[in-house]
């Protein structure tokens, strides 16, 4: 499974994005990887945001879920947690309007 | 009748209108309910301002007797537990958390700078109570107004400086500056509103800072910066710039005038900043700095006031940079006239808002 999280917004207006592959990960925490991905439903038409409220595009093998930190459902909050955790992540700086 | 959390504002507005006193009830739970949701600042806004509403009625936050300020600790929870465990309200002598007491003390600097200068008794105009939730989440790199009270993460993560979100006066009265805008013009978070949003946020982030140190104003950038050392050096000086847009840090793409205006979408693509709320800021940003610094002396007590009335008494939802600039020349002339109407008039003009 592939992983994809875009962190944007906050008070500097800037995005992060993180990637993961459970490829990349050995078994124990690849298992824990897969099941926390498995649990991320696809979820859009985020609406305006608080000013300066983090909002988050992730991406579980091509299906997206966006969402803003007052409404980040607690799966999706446990899979983004995991992936900041790991050191096999990838990151990348994003400031506003920049592409991948 | 039952209320579902997902009813429209206006089946709300209705309720508490027209219901008796458990339909009354009920809308006032299906509002609390949504507010810690995705409508919250929608809906609540709203209703604040059409119904006269009090946000203590709708016990989104344990509101205290006779309390201006509290400080609460998330624990490191997330939005379910907001806001977390009180730790020090009005009149508590400081506490051993360094978080809790510079929440605290901004706070207060920010509630006095707005009652002194411009007469206004807190966020809402009517004394609403300040509070403050710190250690919101692990390493969170943010701070941010939820449309009823202010959430401090502890940063120290890729971005910010650990503990950068309480230290920074600049940057709580930034926050909170939004809850002004929330209960007064309730500019959209989006393309030009939005990025007029963030502009008055940094405009009076920036004086709440000028009037705690008693600066008067000039080009020393330092007076100009918001955010000045939340950022880890590596990145850069400062979150934003109002003298020099696009200089602050290593991602700022700030424009200073309107030949640089960055056309981004609003399409919930984070990357994209809700339009580029955080970039076209820029513009109406240096346009206050070129008025006040032409105009010298305590920026809060001339500029700052045509930006406080434009904010609060003219401006609606959906303005866009050309209906700031008319506004705040038109106060300048109401207010001040003479050299203060050409200072603002001169701004508007030079960041290219204005022909």
């Amino acid at each position: 499974m592939n992983v994809e999280i875009v962190r944007g917004g906050g008070i500097a207006g800037v995005a992060v994005c993180s990637r993961l592959a459970s490829d990349a990960l050995p078994a124990p925490a690849c298992r824990t990887f897969e099941r926390l991905a498995a649990a991320v439903e696809p979820a859009g038409g985020l609406a305006a945001p608080h000013p300066d409220e983090t909002t988050y595009r992730v991406t579980v093998d091509g299906v997206t879920a966006t969402h803003t930190e007052t409404t980040l459902p607690p799966p999706v909050r446990a899979l983004i947690d995991f992936v900041s955790a790991r050191p096999e992540r990838r990151e990348a700086l994003l400031p506003p309007g920049l592409g991948l | 009748m039952a209320v579902c959390f997902i009813a429209p504002p206006d089946l709300l507005a209705y309720a508490i209108d027209e219901g008796d006193a458990a339909e009354r009830a009920a809308a006032l739970r299906a509002i609390a309910a949504s507010a810690a949701l995705r409508a919250q600042r929608q809906v609540v806004g709203a209703l604040m301002r059409t119904l006269d509403v009090d946000v203590g009625a709708l016990r989104l936050v344990p509101q205290l007797e006779e309390s201006r300020r509290t400080v609460y600790d998330a624990e490191h929870g997330g939005r379910l537990e907001l806001p977390g465990r009180l730790v020090r309200a009005e009149h508590d002598p400081p506490v051993a958390d360094a978080a809790v007491n510079e929440a605290f003390d901004a706070a207060g600097t920010t509630y006095a700078f707005y009652r002194d200068v411009y007469g206004r008794d807190s966020i809402d105009g009517a004394g609403m109570e300040l509070v403050s939730s710190v250690h919101y989440g692990v390493r969170y790199e943010n701070a941010f107004w939820n449309g009823v009270q202010m959430v401090y993460g502890d940063g120290g993560d890729q971005l910010f400086v650990e503990g950068a979100f309480t230290r920074a006066l600049d940057v709580i009265a930034h926050e909170l500056t939004h809850g002004v805008t929330q209960y007064t013009a309730g500019l959209q978070y989006s393309l030009q509103p939005g990025a007029l949003n963030e502009s008055f946020s940094d405009v009076f982030g920036v004086l709440v800072k000028q009037y705690a140190a008693g600066a008067v104003a000039d080009s020393d950038e330092a007076k100009w910066l918001v955010g000045a050392g939340a950022l880890m050096p590596r990145w850069g000086r400062a979150l934003r710039s109002l003298k020099a847009p696009g200089t602050a840090w290593e991602g700022d793409r700030q424009p200073a005038t309107m030949d640089g205006y960055v056309d981004l979408p609003d399409d919930n693509d984070p990357r994209n900043d809700n339009g580029g709320v955080h970039v076209n800021s820029g513009i109406p940003n240096h346009a206050f700095y070129l008025a006040a610094t032409a105009l010298g002396g305590y920026a809060w007590e001339r500029v700052g006031r045509v930006w406080y009335v434009t904010l609060t008494d003219r401006l609606g939802p959906s303005a866009q940079f050309a209906d700031a600039a008319a506004a705040t020349v038109d106060v300048a002339r109401e207010l001040f006239g003479g050299d203060v109407e050409r200072a603002v008039t001169d701004a508007w003009t030079r960041v290219g808002v204005l022909a």
